[in-house]
Parts: structure tokens; C-alpha cells; sequence
């Protein structure tokens, strides 16, 4: 965690956890798990991929769910344990040891099961802030294939008016079979959010033409463009990749003046 | 060593038994957590809470 902070970033994240993954750039190619095809030439997946960045579990731990109750360990444990609450090992005294006199005693829980047992909230280690209207969408790793034992949920925290640790909500779907969380793969990314792009007004209202017939004549010329002339004449693989790139390298679409 | 023999020798080895995890009822003195922080669904009524 020592990278030096960029100035007004959109999102900081403060390692809380000693030893814990920083943060990383969500990756284009999801760690060289894209087909070379895709990474090569499907723009569309680059950026869905690499937006935000990915934060990660901070030790190597399992969840087993028997149908009724959740038992788990982690690299260095001797034995299984029902999970309730149950903190980063060591990590409250480390804490205690760091905090204000006053907030001793309060370190937040590793690993929750909540009052649905099959709903566990992992917490990566990391608490994080944004800066004044931007908030977190914090989803499963874009375009990563995970473990099919467990399905994980998406949360947008105004993290710009909460500041606390940075967390997921999962729950199990498969009973009897261990499923482990490895601290080599991406446990969420991270995405930040300008407050507009997911304003009421923006969901509430949406245009619809529902009739081919009435597609407008401006509608026909961009499928032609975008559609037909690519697929009837000779165009350089890529060549949607390339124009997104040359337009994201010509202006910061926030901070244009 | 031929390959018969070597066959012979992997069929008198006791096959590995699988080991059944560990289950500790009491919980880790290590991760041990007072449940004072809630956060998220966490901080669902203790009603909803089993």
C-alpha cells in the first residue's frame, strides 16, 4: 500500500489489513483470462474489463454451507470453525494497537454470516472514500469466470458520504462442497460512478421507437455506417477499437473544459 | 524395474484416505469477534438475525 496518492482522485482506497492486496487497475485482459481475440480486437470487453479496479480477499479462506449453518478456515488454520462474526486473524488487537482510544474495540468483522445463514459478507481489508458526488459500484469482476458455487451481489455506496470498509455481500448456492477464495483472484471490482450517470431522472427516462417501420432516417445512416459498410467493404480488423481508443486518448470526458 | 512389477508394487499401496475436515465447535481464538460492528445487511435487527 505505499503508491503515492494522484491528486483528487475519484476514489482512494486505505489499506487497513497489514499485508493485504492493494487495489489494483481492473485488468483489460481479466489477468490473460480473455480469449487473445477478444483482448485483441473487442473493445467493447477492454473497457468493460478494465473499468475501476479490482480489490481482493485478504488471505486464502474457504466457506462449506451444510444447508442450515456456514463453517470456514484459512491458509494457516488447523480446523474448521462455524462462522458467525469472525475477525482477520490477529486483526483486532492490530487494530486496538492503531486506533483512537476511543474506537478500540471496534474493528470491523472479516467475515459475517448474516441473519440468513447462506449470506456471508466478506470485507477486503480495505476501507475506502470518493471524492464529492462520486460514488462505488462494487459488482463481480467483469468478464472473470468464478466459482459457480456462489453468487455474488452488487452494491452502489455513496462512498463519498459513507466512509467505512470496503465489502461484498455473497451467498452460497451450493451446500456440502468447500469453495475457496484465493487471494491471487480478484474477489470485486471496483467502479467508480459519477451520482448523474445513475440519477433517477437518467433510469426513469428512456426513448422508444418500438417499430421498424418508424426508425428514423438519421437511425438508418448510423446502421449503415456502424453495420453494413464494415461488412461490405474492407475495413482493418479492429477498426471500432481503434476509433474508441483515438477518442479516449483526445479528452477526459469529466474534466473537459 | 519392469512395468508388471511396478503395476504390482502401485496395487499393494493402500489407496489415500480422504480425510473429513476438521470441525471445531468453540471458535478461533485468533478471529474471535466481539459482534459489536455491523455493517451493510449485517446491521439487520438482531430480530432478523439468527
Amino acid at each position: 500500500m505505499n503508491e503515492a496518492r494522484q491528486p483528487n482522485p475519484a476514489v482512494t482506497f486505505y489499506g487497513a489489513i497489514p499485508g493485504c492486496r492493494a487495489p489494483m487497475r481492473a485488468d483489460p485482459s481479466v489477468l490473460g483470462t480473455l480469449p487473445a481475440r477478444g483482448f485483441q480486437y473487442c473493445e467493447a470487453l477492454r473497457t468493460a474489463s478494465s473499468f475501476g479496479w479490482y480489490a481482493f480477499s485478504p488471505i486464502d479462506f474457504s466457506l462449506l454451507w451444510d444447508g442450515s449453518e456456514v463453517i470456514w478456515t484459512y491458509r494457516g488454520a488447523k480446523a474448521w470453525y462455524p462462522l458467525k462474526s469472525a475477525q482477520y486473524p490477529g486483526f483486532s488487537r492490530y487494530f486496538d494497537d492503531r486506533a483512537p482510544k476511543r474506537l478500540r474495540g471496534f474493528a470491523p468483522p472479516f467475515l459475517t454470516s448474516t441473519w440468513d445463514a447462506s449470506l456471508i459478507q466478506v470485507w477486503t481489508g480495505l476501507f475506502v472514500e470518493s471524492a464529492p458526488d462520486w460514488s462505488i459500484l462494487v459488482r463481480p469482476p467483469a468478464n472473470l469466470h468464478r466459482h459457480e458455487g456462489y453468487h455474488l451481489y452488487e452494491g452502489i455506496v455513496e462512498s463519498d458520504r459513507w466512509f467505512g470498509p470496503l465489502f461484498t455481500n455473497l451467498r452460497l448456492v451450493k451446500t456440502d462442497v468447500p469453495i475457496h477464495f484465493s487471494t491471487e483472484l480478484p474477489l470485486v471490482q471496483v467502479q467508480p460512478l459519477h451520482r448523474s450517470a445513475y440519477a433517477e431522472g437518467i433510469s426513469n427516462h428512456f426513448g422508444l421507437v418500438p417499430d421498424l417501420a418508424d426508425l428514423p432516417a438519421h437511425a438508418w445512416s448510423r446502421y449503415e455506417e456502424a453495420i453494413v459498410k464494415p461488412s461490405v467493404e474492407p475495413r482493418p480488423a479492429g477498426a471500432y477499437a481503434a476509433s474508441v481508443r483515438r477518442r479516449r486518448k483526445s479528452a477526459c470526458p469529466v474534466h473537459a473544459e | 524395474m519392469s512395468s508388471k512389477k511396478q503395476n504390482q508394487s502401485a496395487a499393494r499401496k493402500p489407496a489415500k484416505k480422504a480425510t473429513a475436515p476438521r470441525v471445531v465447535r468453540s471458535q478461533d481464538p485468533a478471529t474471535r469477534d466481539s459482534g459489536t460492528i455491523r455493517f451493510g445487511s449485517g446491521s439487520a435487527p438482531a430480530s432478523l438475525r439468527k
